[in-house]
């Protein structure tokens, strides 16, 4: 069948898994694996890391949350989202940690609780990245409501780094001093069992002094780094793939593709090739992309059409039915997402968790 | 067992497919799903039905039985519903009913309040009264105790909880059977519950889905419409039957309700885009749906009933519940899986789904057991979480002028209304409104129980315009086919009228919390029930015995919202005030302790609702470490015994008519039959006239225990002719202990605990105090003659610690404070912290000189101060004083005119009874004490 495909390998995800917790010495790893794991799969993802001891992973919405529930995984489910009250029975689950992100939160939950209706929960404080979390005047008051209602275990506190993948913005000190002091006061009023927890990915890599408890790593854990350069020691899970289905020879001024957008300056070996923004290629790519064949960067010509590109392949010795690398091949670092992405002033994540669903997974392990 | 269950199996799988039995008996997942794929098709759709039983006792030809017995043994069919009788016969029923049948039966029950619902196991009260306690562990501890008993009885589906939101107040059939108008309340409460009951491998069901709050029609009757966006029902109907099935409820009933914007064309329980839609595929749903009663009046007003078990399994059902012809129902679904109209798989389906959780809930390991069945219903611990959370459920709405707790010295004259337009009131009342007239005493009672002519309501303003307090026990019943929401208009005008008369009224709704006015009534609690056990709770909360604390689960109106509610304690003491004061007085005391009258003394002294003096004074011996005397310091009371147990004692089974005093002690003793003796009576031992001697010292003869004392007692010649003189004499007071213990089967002192010490809270105050307590108690006489040791904690009496320790004419150890508790109940008539203990004519009539002979100063058990002027209370006690003395050197003396109550204890035979002049300087002593004591109090 020559369909586009994203190949995800399991060993990588396990080898980057090793290497993040080595990294993060003592502090536990939370993979986070929301939205369909970042592109890779959720229920195989989800799945691959229920066979290590990882202790615990964060989702985003209350489907993802259903979802793990259903998969019957054996780790804690951090829901970072808003807490979902019309499906509160769902929290009332001993893996599941729900996050209280305001006053009122912790209000409507503890309406609910009883000895056999109870909860774990994280409070997230926005320190300054302004989006998720109560703030830090809200604070104080949640925290002490929180310890006094029974049947609710306050386990964790945790904040968001807005600017982690640079390491010298000024914000994220900000944060952390904020953050610091969340600490303090947490600790004057119950030292035990507090997992307090601040970085991502990008965190960890560059603020490693505040790992804490806990440390959230989502992009690294799927091989590639926030910090727009690669990291030898990660190992990209998902390479998308699709194959060249036709060849042709232009002449020079001939149009190519919607909108004749390019227009041959020479004869040209083209392919075409079976996959689109249908499939996840970013529209962008039109005319600037490149896919990646044998250490080859092949550029991308013409406008991206829904469920095919077209390829300069003259002096590329290629076939039909071979595939080309739209990112993600371990063996030619430029194919790497932290490069391509740059490149288009844009983020990895878009990219992996734009791969759309007619795309088949091919799942990799030993 | 194993055995059993192998046979039992092996029965099973003969009679299905007897060639193919291969499957693994050992194994705890036992039974091979795939292996049923033989059985005849229309035994798989028997297995869909489930038929209605009962809990009478029948015998082997009754009809009932032997109908059940065939559809059982021929049909096949799959399940039973049990509803009332009793315990036993519905144990035994159901045990034959699953012993013919080739696979285990559901078994299910209505039981939404307990298995005390129906038969005779623990009762709750409703779901909105739970709620009112807004503790969610008591929907907890509900569902588990119900599912204890059922599963013990041999039921293995509970259907309940209602999942229902009362939205709609005017709703004649859910109300008070939902937690709540809101969602948030209904899942607060049902999942716990939920939780209890399949802890104990009971399948829970939660019902009505989608939801049968918001409609004024009971679709018993008639087919209810609720005409409410899809959106709205997602956002509240809904959501307690998401959450239900997100926390693995094992089953869902279908209501016969018409969704028009879910279906405009069926009702939910015909309803595809209902049931398979939104149960199954939105909301991946795996446990069961079963059907509402499919006899009741919306179906079969709706279409045919062969048609309508059609229908539901159509739109998903696995259990059609109660068809009107159990046959038809078979037979019409089968036909319609012959002409294609519903698929085998549709059948296969529903059968497997029931095949494997009659697996889950373990019925094929069953075994029913009646000792289970005693070790587990009904019981204890069970009843008293029962009681408690309907006692927590209590809820005061309002409570102007502080009417409950009821004062009642401050009501003389109290009139009961009841209003119901149930002809059964009375009967469901009985016992609450008993206890409101026995509590207060005084009380009139009016039953209402239809609707009220102009004349009616008139008679009645007429008969209650005289009378201090009205208290109105609404009984507002959901029943099938008739449920009314709220009071009828004719007693609501009533009601409107005798706030007119401003006296202060209580109002106290039974079942629906919902009245059409709320501001003619001063007081409103509500107990969203008439199970026993709310009206006991109502009957307690309005005389604080119990503390108040529910909160509205429901907004009745705009003053009422959710979560509003009067909390109020119990009353816990009977005194307003608490004081110590240094009464001049007291100093007499101080010098009688210097005189070595005695070491020690403890002192009650009270005068209306305030206590004076509650205190020790000295030490409890003369040696040189000796403790001091605390109000927390016990005393032998001895001859005290006589008033403070035989005498009330005999005054309750007096007042059950139990006991008379006009009895002859020949009733009871055959030495009695004498001429001489024979017209001797109870009253005689009350009065000290029966011709009996004052004391016997049977410590001097050898070997003397109960029986033999009693055998020489009664045949004592006569001292005296009986009537002609007063002889004070310990010997009839313990034949009257004889009497009672013969009377009641009970020993004297369980029956002072029971009626007296523990209600009272008199903590202190035994028969033979536990060795643990020896430091305590004050010691009295060092016995030299007869036990030869310092007597502490043991009964100074000889006769007293012959008999065991227990006597009707001493015995009992005791506290100031307890005595005083004690006396203040009689001081108040006879009730005390809101209970009633005496009536006050049988208090008059004991207290009461019964001047038998001149000169006597003796009521019925009790002294009074003597009226010759040289009484030791003193000369200030008014006429009608009362109380006792006692050897060890305590008194107990009460004015119930000035309302004061005076206990002073001391231990004066310590070391010996023998001291110099004793006898003489205690009377004084005694003497001059009352008499500054009352000059002083009755000053202040």
């Amino acid at each position: 069948m020559s369909l586009p495909v994203a190949i995800i390998n399991m060993n990588y995800l396990k080898h980057n898994l090793e290497y993040l917790q080595s990294i993060s010495h003592n502090s536990e790893l939370y993979p986070v694996i929301k939205a369909n794991a970042y592109g890779h799969g959720l229920k195989q993802i989800a799945q691959e890391i229920d066979k290590t001891n990882i202790k615990g992973v964060c989702i985003a919405t209350v489907n993802e949350l259903q979802d793990l529930i259903n998969l019957k995984v054996k780790y804690s489910i951090l829901h970072m989202g808003r807490i979902d009250f019309s499906e509160i029975a769902l929290y009332n689950n001993n893996n599941v940690i729900a996050t209280i992100n305001s006053m009122d939160d912790l209000d409507k939950i503890s309406k609910f609780c009883s000895d056999n209706f109870f909860f774990r929960v994280h409070i997230k404080v926005d320190t300054g990245m302004t989006r998720m979390g109560c703030s830090i005047d809200e604070f104080d008051g949640i925290l002490t409501e929180c310890l006094k209602i029974n049947n609710l275990s306050l386990e964790g506190i945790y904040s968001h780094l807005a600017n982690s993948d640079s390491n010298n913005a000024s914000l994220n000190q900000t944060q952390i001093n904020s953050f610091l002091k969340i600490i303090e006061k947490t600790k004057k009023q119950k030292n035990n069992n507090i997992k307090f927890h601040i970085l991502n990915s990008g965190g960890l890599f560059n603020y490693g002094n505040y790992k804490y408890d806990l440390v959230r790593t989502g992009l690294s854990i799927y091989g590639i780094s926030p910090l727009g350069i690669h990291n030898h020691n990660l190992k990209p899970v998902m390479e998308f793939k699709a194959p060249v289905i036709l060849k042709k020879n232009i002449k020079s001024g001939v149009m190519v593709g919607y909108g004749n957008s390019y227009k041959s300056k020479k004869n040209m070996d083209l392919a075409i090739v079976q996959c689109g923004y249908g499939d996840g290629v970013p529209f962008e790519y039109s005319n600037k992309g490149f896919v990646f064949y044998n250490k080859n960067k092949i550029p991308i010509i013409g406008r991206i059409s829904m469920d095919l590109i077209c390829i300069d392949i003259t002096n590329i010795d290629i076939q039909i039915n071979d595939y080309v690398t739209l990112w993600g091949s371990i063996d030619d670092n430029d194919s790497r997402l932290e490069y391509i992405a740059t490149m288009f002033n844009n983020i990895p994540y878009t990219f992996i968790t734009g791969i759309t669903s007619r795309v088949k997974k091919e799942y990799v392990y030993e | 067992m194993f055995m059993n269950r192998f046979l039992k199996l092996l029965f099973i799988f003969s009679f299905l497919y007897s060639e193919e039995f291969i499957c693994d008996a050992n194994s705890k997942e036992f039974y091979c799903q795939d292996k049923f794929q033989n059985m005849k098709l229309v035994d798989k759709i028997a297995q869909m039905i489930m038929i209605r039983v009962d809990g009478e006792f029948y015998n082997e030809e009754h009809w009932r039985k032997k109908n059940v017995i065939r559809l059982i043994k021929n049909k096949h069919i799959g399940g039973l519903i049990t509803y009332t009788g009793s315990t036993h016969g519905t144990f035994y029923n159901l045990k034959e009913f699953q012993e013919n049948s080739n696979i285990p039966l559901f078994v299910a029950a209505d039981y939404e309040r307990g298995v005390g619902q129906f038969i005779d196991g623990t009762l709750f009260p409703s779901n909105m009264a739970l709620a009112a306690t807004g503790n969610p562990n008591n929907a907890y501890r509900q569902g588990e105790i119900t599912a204890i008993e059922a599963k013990a009885i041999g039921i293995n589906m509970i259907f309940a909880p209602v999942l229902d939101i009362n939205n709609n107040p005017n709703n004649p059939i859910i109300n008070f059977r939902s937690y709540g108008d809101e969602s948030e309340t209904v899942i607060k409460f049902s999942l716990p519950y939920i939780k209890g009951i399949q802890s104990q491998g009971i399948i829970a069901c939660g019902k009505h889905f989608p939801g049968h709050g918001d409609t004024d029609t009971d679709s018993h009757t008639s087919l209810p419409i609720i005409n409410k966006k899809t959106e709205d029902l997602f956002s509240q109907e809904l959501l307690p039957f998401k959450n239900a099935c997100l926390s693995g409820i094992r089953s869902v009933m279908v209501a016969h309700v018409l969704f028009p914007d879910l279906d405009p064309d069926n009702p939910a329980t015909f309803s595809k885009k209902i049931t398979e839609n939104i149960l199954r595929k939105k909301w991946n749903y795996k446990g069961l749906i079963i059907t509402d009663a499919l006899e009741m009046g919306a179906l079969s007003s709706y279409t045919w009933h062969g048609e309508a078990a059609v229908r539901a399994v159509e739109a998903g059902a696995d259990i059609i519940l109660l068809p009107i012809d159990n046959d038809q129902a078979i037979n019409s679904i089968l036909e319609a899986v012959e002409t294609g109209r519903i698929s085998i798989q549709r059948i296969e389906k529903s059968f497997n789904k029931i095949i494997s959780e009659k697996q889950k809930s373990g019925l094929f390991d069953m075994n029913s057991n009646w000792d289970i069945v005693e070790d587990d219903v009904k019981i204890y611990s069970h009843r008293k979480i029962a009681k408690n959370i309907a006692n927590e459920s209590m809820t005061l709405v309002k409570n102007n002028k502080n009417i409950i707790p009821i004062d009642i010295n401050k009501y003389n004259k109290v009139t009961h209304i009841m209003l119901s337009m149930d002809e059964g009131v009375r009967s469901r009342f009985k016992s609450y409104s008993s206890n409101i007239k026995k509590t207060h005493g005084n009380v009139e009672e009016i039953i209402v129980n239809d609707e009220l002519s102009r004349l009616a309501i008139k008679d009645i303003i007429k008969k209650v315009k005289k009378t201090d307090l009205i208290v109105i026990s609404m009984l507002i019943r959901i029943k099938m086919d008739k449920g009314i929401s709220t009071i009828d208009d004719t007693h609501n005008e009533l009601i409107s009228k005798i706030n007119k008369l401003d006296i202060p009224i209580i109002g106290v709704s039974f079942g629906s919390p919902y009245l059409p006015d709320y501001n003619s009534i001063d007081s409103y609690l509500c107990t969203y029930g008439y199970g026993s056990i709310s009206l006991n709770a109502a009957a307690d909360a309005i005389f604080g015995r119990i503390d108040i604390n529910g909160k509205l689960p429901i907004t009745l109106n705009r003053d009422y919202r959710k979560g509003h509610g009067i909390s109020i304690s119990k009353i816990s003491d009977s005194f307003n005030e608490r004081l110590n004061i240094n009464l001049e007085s007291l100093n007499l005391i101080q010098e009688a302790i210097s005189d070595s009258i005695f070491p020690g003394a403890q002192i009650f002294i009270s005068k209306g609702d305030r206590v004076l003096v509650n205190r020790g004074i000295g030490t409890l011996d003369y040696e040189a470490d000796s403790e001091y005397v605390t109000k927390n310091t016990i005393y032998d009371v001895a001859s005290l015994t006589k008033v403070l147990s035989t005498t009330p004692v005999s005054m309750k089974f007096i007042e059950k008519k139990r006991l008379n005093i006009n009895y002859k002690l020949s009733d009871f003793y055959s030495q009695y039959n004498s001429p001489q003796k024979k017209d001797i009576t109870i009253k005689n031992l009350l009065t000290h006239t029966s011709g009996l001697k004052g004391y016997i010292e049977y410590y001097k003869y050898k070997n003397f225990n109960r029986m033999k004392i009693i055998e020489d007692i009664v045949n004592q010649p006569l001292y005296y002719k009986p009537n002609s003189k007063t002889i004070y004499s310990d010997l009839g007071m313990i034949l009257l202990f004889d009497i009672i213990e013969q009377v009641t089967g009970s020993t004297l002192d369980y029956l002072s605990n029971k009626y007296f010490y523990n209600p009272l809270g008199m903590k202190n105050t035994f028969f033979n105090p536990s060795k643990e307590l020896i430091n305590r108690i004050a010691p009295t006489e060092d016995d030299q003659y007869f036990r030869y040791q310092l007597l502490r904690g043991i009964v100074h009496d000889e006769n007293a610690y012959l008999l065991g320790g227990v006597s009707g004419h001493a015995g009992l150890f005791s506290t100031a404070e307890d005595i005083g508790a004690y006396c203040k109940m009689l001081v108040n008539d006879g009730h005390y912290l809101g209970s009633r203990y005496f009536s006050k004519d049988i208090i008059k009539k004991f207290i009461k000189r019964q001047n038998i002979t001149k000169g006597s100063d003796y009521g019925l058990g009790w002294d009074t101060p003597s009226q010759n002027g040289k009484s030791a209370a003193g000369d200030y006690f008014s006429d009608s004083s009362f109380g006792h003395m006692g050897f060890t050197g305590t008194s107990m003396w009460v004015d119930p005119e000035e309302e004061i109550i005076v206990v002073l204890l001391t231990n004066r035979v310590y070391p010996n009874r023998n001291k110099k002049n004793i006898n003489k300087r205690m009377y004084t002593f005694r003497r001059e004490f009352h008499n500054s004591l009352m000059k002083e109090i009755l000053n202040l």
